[in-house]
């Protein structure tokens, strides 16, 4: 067993099950990684079947339609209707599609996001691992399911897929610009590239929290917020699938369960990205009340993991509210947003933020005076 | 399938959309093969089972035609087949959105052919429930053109209002889509009692609703870049290709059979011809295109209302000459009428039998949809879509 | 660069004011939802609805004019009018043993209702018409159920009302020309029924103009009680027969010969009054049938007693549609 560093989940779920100690000592890591791995996939299935249901709700309420309603109360249960059937679907692979990366693309996408969570703190210690270099990882992490996509429609044999395929790839390519502009901002806030050490630094008094930091943190954020949108090929940015152009772009020829990895995958990014933005610019599990902050045990557990939810959940709205209100934008203006409008705004916002750092390093406002220390 | 396309090549073209050469400068040392595509008949944003063959170059249309005839179903030769009155309910599917003002057109031939004269009465039930029909349609461009760019929510506004205009005329005359309603004399039955007063909510409600309309849509930045400087359309052009109706009042031309040549009783109301207005893009693009549309519901309302108001309480509503069948004397007739889409023109030939000798039918879609390739070749395959929802073309008068 | 930020703004602007009216709606989705939740809660049909068809056999003359004008050529008629035919469908002085309407190739266009010259078919609520096979779709309106109860119950009951309405009118001009008044108030009683049961002149269009002509030629003159008569009579004629004499399987014609059926009628219906109509015998599958519209024909009487009822009726179904929509 290596030695245990603070914070690592993955050490404590060995105490926790301690009939993993039984076990001969070549199964421990295996193990371990599949008992850790079980809970990303749970969470991310679980987040999946709420996403599902809240977007299908969000959607209807905003187009005075009533959505599912036969399944459960208020069709609550109607998403895991659905992901039954699909499961009960045959499962079709047209004959002309190069099989074997037909179907490793779901998989691959589905594996870029169960590894995003690897580095998402739900609590101080309530992450699988604290990586020292996080905001890294994520950054390297995310394009993977960019290439379970660019499988997909390449393996499909479908000229709609393959357009589709091109576009994510071009898009994902043009916006880990402003992401990594962003990214580097908040680094430079934080002054670390560890997620915990990201949330702590914004401890205390919401004014503590990143957004609030400078004057130019905002500009950052929203910079933030469209970038991941394009990342997560959400509308207006959802060129990708553009279902009036493309017809359903890269996934045109999947069915059944295939499709629900796709499309699982799709809610779980969703869900790591809303997240990430409460992470970095919103104080992450912290309810930026340090009263309740600073609870301990179980309870002051669920109130950070709660928290954090709820943030998430909130962006979650916002990105299917903007969904059902704006029309897509073309390839083109994509481009445009990206290197004409995100990345000037990110890289300015970045220099400013740079200096403030130098002039003001420390707590942003907070060291303006008038309520030094607080978060502290 | 071909594999090795150059993305990165297109893209430097993309920055001027407008009239883009087809003839594009390649890097000599990539290999790249245009794409060919069949879109359609079965896309979700070819209106129907239009199916367009583009050649692609990436994003880039490089050219591009539209293939019909999926929805033929031989109208002209029904017609010749039946009584004059048995061709009513094949009218209602050639432009089935406007199915109101298809029956007028035909209807209108056949009175010129018979010189019978129209109750006053019925000519105002005529008015009402075609403009009542026209908002109906240009709710369906409207909502539908949004989806093409991809803002679902719209389209279900406008499809609420819709369906308020459906529920009326379904009280009027029995169905929603194919009314079978005018009919040559008049129009099949009288007004049910009260429908005026729902009439006139409605049309209170329209006004309102299609602020919002514009507000969540019209006026969205996003939609106006989309939409702006696409497939612009010059009044050459246009009349070249035999484009009508708001297609061609785009372009700037004060083209409307309402007020050029009034038939039934138009010439009694007040109201304005809607051109493209230029406020955002040039005038004859996509934009205008469909603001006209929305300010020709403003017109249709207007109508509306004065018809509301001079409306005669009651009267005959079919001329008697033709209540049951008739035979009208040899000759031929033909009439246009301003439809939601165009010019639609019925030609009737009557060799005195009481079945009509020939029929023809010009067909609006038809000739706006053969303008899709002057304005999309060129552009992206995004504004393909654009620009083939902004023809608010329907399948069934083009395929007739 | 001044375009470049006003633009900025003004794309941003604009996409906040579209994202405040989708909230609004979001928040005030109880008030603006349209959608109702179709098998639980369907929506009102107006009564002009041109769904599928609705014959009434026992006023049918054989013509062939809803054939002749259907333009799809899908209603497929057989039977005679000389009675070298006999057959269960009995019209008015025709026996019918086919009438067909091929709802694959129907296109509701109602243009077989207009000629009608004794307006026997009708197109009815009924819109539902799913089958899974072709020949399915071909339905004889003389055995078939194509229309379901509700539209059933619509339909006989829209059709009292209007009988009534055209009784009512007949009564008072018959009452005006006193003459006869003795001798047929006598057989009133015995008539009403008999008559209504033939369901006399339905125009179960307003739009259908009335044909006096018609009207003229049954025997509706005398028909004074026919308020009460009426729901006991208002099944259809041949399944009278049919409960009274079980036996019988070709019942005569009630309406080409009054004689034998109303005194029949009399009998069963004059004394216990009204409201008993299922009395009688256990009847064949038609017996079914007969007891709906009588209890649906008395509540729709009693509305109908007011002439505008008819009207009232179509425009009455608009407003909550309305309502509902707002």
């Amino acid at each position: 067993m290596p030695e245990t560093t603070t914070g690592a989940l993955i050490y404590q779920i060995l105490e926790l099950l301690p009939f993993l100690k039984e076990l001969p000592e070549f199964l421990h890591i295996p193990m371990l990684m599949f008992v850790t791995g079980l809970i990303p996939v749970t969470v991310i299935s679980l987040v999946g079947l709420v996403g599902v249901y809240m977007e299908r709700k969000v959607s209807a309420f905003m187009q005075i339609r009533l959505g599912p309603m036969e399944y459960g109360p208020w069709g609550t249960l109607q998403t895991l209707a659905d992901g039954i059937k699909l499961m009960g679907k045959e499962d079709i692979i047209p004959r002309e599609a190069d099989k074997p990366l037909f179907i490793l693309a779901p998989i691959a996408a589905f594996v870029g996001v169960f590894l995003l969570f690897i580095a998402i703190p739900f609590d101080r210690d309530i992450i699988v691992v604290d990586l020292n270099v996080g905001i890294f990882y994520l950054a390297a992490v995310a394009s993977i399911e960019v290439v379970g996509i660019i499988m997909a429609g390449w393996a499909s044999n479908n000229k709609w897929s393959l357009l589709g395929a091109m576009r994510e790839a071009a898009q994902v390519v043009a916006y880990e610009i402003p992401v990594g502009i962003c990214l580097v901002t908040v680094v430079i806030v934080s002054g670390s590239f560890s997620m915990v050490d990201i949330v702590e630094e914004q401890k205390g008094l919401f004014l503590n929290w990143f957004i609030f930091r400078n004057p130019v943190m905002w500009v950052v954020f929203i910079a933030f917020i469209i970038a991941s949108l394009a990342e997560l090929k959400r509308a207006p940015f959802d060129l990708p699938e553009a279902e009036s152009e493309l017809v359903s772009g890269f996934h045109t020829e999947y069915s059944g369960m295939r499709f629900s990895i796709f499309f699982i995958a799709e809610y779980g990014a969703m869900f790591v990205a809303s997240a990430l933005i409460a992470i970095l610019f919103l104080g992450g599990y912290y309810t930026g009340i340090p009263f309740l902050d600073n609870i301990d045990g179980i309870l002051g557990i669920l109130i950070r993991v709660g928290a954090l939810f709820g943030k998430a959940f909130a962006f979650l709205f916002l990105q299917m509210w903007i969904r059902w209100t704006l029309p897509r934008i073309r390839l083109d203006q994509m481009f445009y947003l990206c290197y004409k409008v995100l990345v000037p705004f990110g890289f300015v916002a970045m220099i400013i933020t740079a200096f403030w750092q130098m002039v003001l390093p420390g707590d942003g406002f907070m060291s303006l005076g008038w309520a030094p220390g607080l978060g502290k | 399938m071909s594999p090795s396309r150059d993305v990165k090549g297109s893209k430097t073209k993309m920055a001027d959309t407008a009239n883009m050469n087809t003839n594009v400068h390649e890097p000599p040392d990539v290999r790249t093969e245009e794409l060919l595509l069949n879109m359609g008949p079965q896309h979700p944003s070819t209106h129907g089972v239009l199916k367009v063959v583009a050649k692609t170059d990436g994003e880039l249309v490089l050219e591009c035609e539209p293939v019909v005839g999926y929805l033929h179903r031989c109208f002209e030769k029904c017609a010749e087949s039946g009584s004059y009155v048995q061709a009513v309910p094949y009218t209602d599917r050639l432009d089935y959105l406007m199915a109101m003002g298809n029956n007028l057109g035909y209807c209108l031939a056949v009175e010129a052919l018979m010189k019978v004269e129209i109750p006053e009465y019925a000519d105002y039930i005529r008015v009402l429930v075609t403009e009542l029909n026209r908002i109906g349609s240009h709710l369906i461009a409207v909502g539908t053109f949004g989806l093409d760019t991809g803002a679902i929510t719209p389209f279900f506004y406008a499809f609420r209002d819709r369906e308020m205009v459906l529920d009326i005329l379904e009280e009027i005359c029995g169905q929603r889509l194919n009314y079978n309603y005018i009919r040559p004399g008049g129009v099949a039955y009288d007004l049910p009692e009260g429908i005026l007063d729902k009439i006139s909510t409605f049309i209170d409600h329209m006004e309102k609703s299609l602020e919002e309309i514009n507000n969540l849509l019209t006026y969205n930045g996003i939609f106006i870049h989309r939409t702006a400087n696409v497939g612009v359309m010059t009044p050459e052009v246009a009349i070249k290709y035999g484009v009508t109706g708001p297609n061609l009042r785009s372009t700037g031309v004060k083209r409307d059979l309402r007020k050029l040549r009034p038939y039934s009783i138009y010439d009694r109301f007040e109201f304005n011809i809607c051109t493209g207005t230029g406020e955002y893009g040039t005038i004859g693009d996509c934009w205008n295109r469909h603001i006209v549309r929305t300010q020709e519901i403003i017109e249709s309302i207007k109508i509306l209302r004065q018809v509301l108001n001079a409306m005669p309480t009651e009267g005959e509503h079919l001329a008697k000459a033709t209540a049951r069948k008739f035979r009208p004397p040899k000759g031929a007739a033909y009439t246009a009428v301003e439809n939601s889409k165009g010019e639609l023109g019925f030609y009737i030939a009557s060799d005195g039998t009481d079945e009509p000798w020939r029929v023809k039918c010009r067909a609006p879609s038809f000739h706006n949809v053969s303008v899709l390739p002057a304005l999309a070749n060129g552009t992206m395959l995004a504004d393909l879509v654009i620009i083939l929802g902004s023809l608010d073309i329907v399948l069934g008068e083009i395929d007739r | 660069m001044g375009t470049y930020f006003r633009e900025i703004y003004k794309v941003s602007k604009s996409i906040v004011t579209g994202m405040g009216i989708t909230w609004r709606y979001f928040v005030n989705a109880k008030k603006r939802i349209v959608t109702i939740q179709y098998p639980h809660e369907k929506a009102k049909i107006p009564s002009r609805h041109r769904g599928t068809h609705f014959l009434e056999t026992e006023k049918c003359i054989l013509c062939y004019q809803c054939s002749n004008a259907c333009p799809v050529d899908c209603i497929y008629i057989e039977g005679s009018r000389d009675g070298t035919v006999s057959g269960s469908h009995q019209g008015k002085g025709a026996s019918l043993t086919r009438f067909s309407i091929d709802y694959g190739l129907c296109i509701y266009c109602n243009l077989c209702c207009e000629p009608c010259p004794t307006e026997c078919i009708h197109m009815g609520q009924q819109f539902n018409l799913v089958s899974t096979r072709r020949d399915e779709m071909m339905n004889n309106l003389l055995t078939d159920k194509v229309y379901n109860e509700a539209d059933h119950k619509f339909v006989v009951g829209k059709r009292a009302e209007i009988d009534h309405l055209a009784e009512e009118k007949k009564r008072i001009k018959a009452e005006k020309a006193k003459a006869a008044a003795a001798a047929k108030k006598a057989a009133a009683a015995k008539k009403a029924a008999e008559e209504a049961a033939a369901g006399d002149k339905p125009e179960a269009k307003e739009a259908g103009a009335a044909k006096p002509a018609a009207k003229a030629e049954k025997p509706a003159a005398p028909a004074k009680p026919a308020a009460e008569a009426k729901p006991a009579a208002k099944p259809k004629t041949d399944s009278a027969p049919k409960a009274e004499g079980a036996a019988k399987p070709a019942p005569a014609k009630p309406k080409a010969d009054p004689a034998p059926k109303p005194d029949v009628k009399a009998e069963e219906g004059a004394k216990p009054a009204a409201p008993k109509a299922p009395p009688a015998k256990p009847a064949p599958e038609e017996k079914k049938e007969a007891d709906k519209p009588v209890t649906e024909s008395k509540e729709s009487a009693k509305p109908g007693d007011d002439k505008k009822k008819e009207d009232d009726k179509g425009s009455s179904s608009g407003p909550s549609e309305e309502e509902k929509k707002s």
